[in-house]
């Protein structure tokens, strides 16, 4: 744990590099950024069109929206490309030389592949969460910013969680990418608010893969619109609870995939 | 002994791993489908047609959608940006249909495969679930067609175009950003223009994205009588000629470009 400068000082070395080429980052940001902006001009128009869906209207869905965004940004920044590239590290033999070094291999690669891509994700998030909350008129005491900033940390470790869960297979099998694809599609259902969903959907994004927790019960806790939906005790202060439980569970089933790493031997 | 137990072991597993994938290949795309149909069905919840289209027309559009989505994802811009970031196009300069001609067999051969063993699989479920409805009319389907496979080439081009941007630009990480930005926007497969406020329903038409997909669905459902499909594929035409003269504009303007900075 004395290394933690160390690790602060990897980071910097990321963010120092990105201010060095500072034409392409403005391009990259904008281009990501005006993605994100379209989509949710056209969420908007969907739902603003049917005036609403489950009883959400457009801003309401809109917040779940910002809240998956932000959250899965926060959890991007560090934990996108150290696991989504992790197959290919251990088919180059890079991942053997991780493990070399006197460094805990997660934390390393956690400071050392910091990514400055989610910026713009960050920013559109952001952006689109506060004008959710003027238009709908939610009050923001300190206890509200409080619930708001514990669920965006809850909310984030959930999505670091899938990125470790989904990439640590690849210890086993060379090939994972289509559990990866699976699993993030799966993640798309929060898109919508839940009870727009078969009962069953309810449940699995609830129980079984937790999304639900990212964004929908938080924004249902912010909304007063608690009590919808098949599986209501007062969960919407449950994410970060979940966020920790599930990160702690992916964390030991890092551990567990290495130590039943045998290297490619490349 | 043991080792052919191993070899047994090893092609069983490569096997199963191919074959794992192309499984959930399949499921992936059918899960997107139910997202999608879930999420229409909750919208239309208590309403019988908004804007003249129909809850069964939007099952229709959402399972088409997504098997023709298949058929026109296009990577050709993204190839050449990356060529122009690692200096292999000045190579290309001077034989540019070539290069372009072998990017485009290679994006169908990719599609087809795709839309044979993932998309259409997933689709022929769905029918079966929900139903599916055949064009009464016998010369709708091959004009749906004809518009389609015309569709497929805007695409390609469209795409190619915006990976050219990358000689001006110094990048090409941009490229599926920008590409998928502004064609959500205009092409109307996320949310079918039918349901477009009106300023965007209008610019939209200017533009030649609906052309790629939209239309050729709204051939296929009856949305458009046979005329207005006659037009439609001359719009297709005209949009097609267009874009390969802009391109060759902007191949023109790219050798000055380069010259300037010597190669």
């Amino acid at each position: 744990m004395d290394y933690f400068p160390l690790y602060g000082q990897f980071v910097k070395m990321k963010l120092k590099g990105m201010a060095q080429f500072r034409g392409p980052f403005w391009i990259i940001t904008l281009s990501k950024a005006s993605l994100w902006t379209v989509e949710v001009c056209l969420i908007w128009i969907l739902v603003d069109r049917f005036q609403s869906i489950a009883g959400w209207g457009p801003y309401e869905v809109l917040l779940l929206y910002g809240l998956n965004l932000a959250s899965y940004a926060l959890a991007g920044f560090f934990f996108y490309h150290p696991f989504t590239y992790l197959p290919r590290r251990i088919q180059t033999g890079e991942f053997d030389e991780i493990l070399t070094k006197p460094l805990n291999p997660f934390l390393y690669l956690l400071s050392r592949e910091f990514s400055t891509g989610y910026f713009s994700n960050l920013g559109v998030a952001l952006t689109v969460m506060m004008v959710c909350i003027r238009k709908l008129e939610l009050s923001m005491d300190p206890g509200n910013l409080l619930f708001l900033v514990l669920t965006l940390l809850g909310g984030a470790l959930i999505q670091a969680s899938l990125f470790i869960f989904t990439s640590v297979p690849a210890f086993w099998m060379v090939q994972n990418n289509s559990l990866v694809s699976l699993v993030f599609d799966l993640k798309e259902f929060v898109r919508y608010p839940l009870t727009a969903y078969h009962w069953t959907i309810q449940i699995l994004l609830t129980l079984v893969l937790p999304f639900a927790f990212i964004n929908f019960y938080p924004a249902q806790h912010l909304l007063g619109k608690a009590g919808e939906g098949v599986l209501q005790p007062g969960v919407p202060l449950l994410t970060p609870l979940v966020g920790i439980v599930l990160f702690l569970g992916a964390y030991a089933f890092w551990k567990f995939g290495i130590t039943r790493y045998r290297s490619t031997g490349s | 002994m043991s080792i052919y137990l191993e070899f047994a072991k090893q092609a069983f597993r490569q096997r199963f791993i191919y074959r794992l994938n192309a499984y959930m290949m399949i499921v992936s795309s059918f899960l997107g489908l139910l997202i999608l149909i879930s999420v229409w069905k909750a919208l239309y919840a208590g309403k019988t047609e908004v804007n003249g289209i129909t809850y069964e027309n939007m099952l229709q559009f959402l399972v088409l959608n997504m098997a023709i989505q298949s058929l026109i994802r296009s990577r050709i811009g993204q190839k050449i940006g990356e060529r122009v970031e690692n200096g292999a196009i000045s190579l290309d300069l001077i034989r540019p249909i070539t290069l372009k001609g072998y990017f485009l067999a290679d994006q169908i051969g990719e599609n087809v495969f795709g839309f044979l063993f993932s998309t259409l699989p997933a689709a022929a479920a769905a029918a079966l679930l929900w139903g599916f409805a055949v064009p009464g009319e016998p010369f709708r389907f091959p004009l749906f067609v004809i518009s389609l496979l015309l569709g497929i080439a805007l695409m390609n081009q469209i795409n190619y175009l915006f990976g050219l941007l990358a000689i001006w630009l110094k990048t090409a990480f941009f490229i599926n950003f920008i590409t998928g930005a502004v064609i959500s926007l205009f092409a109307g497969s996320f949310v079918p223009l039918w349901f477009y406020p009106e300023p965007l329903y209008k610019i939209s038409l200017l533009l030649p994205f609906h052309l790629v997909s939209f239309q050729p669905i709204a051939i296929y459902l009856g949305k458009k009588t046979l005329t207005e499909a006659g037009l439609i594929i001359g719009g297709q035409l005209v949009w097609m000629l267009l874009l390969l003269g802009l391109e060759k504009w902007m191949w023109r303007r790219a050798q000055t470009h380069i010259d300037v900075f010597g190669g």
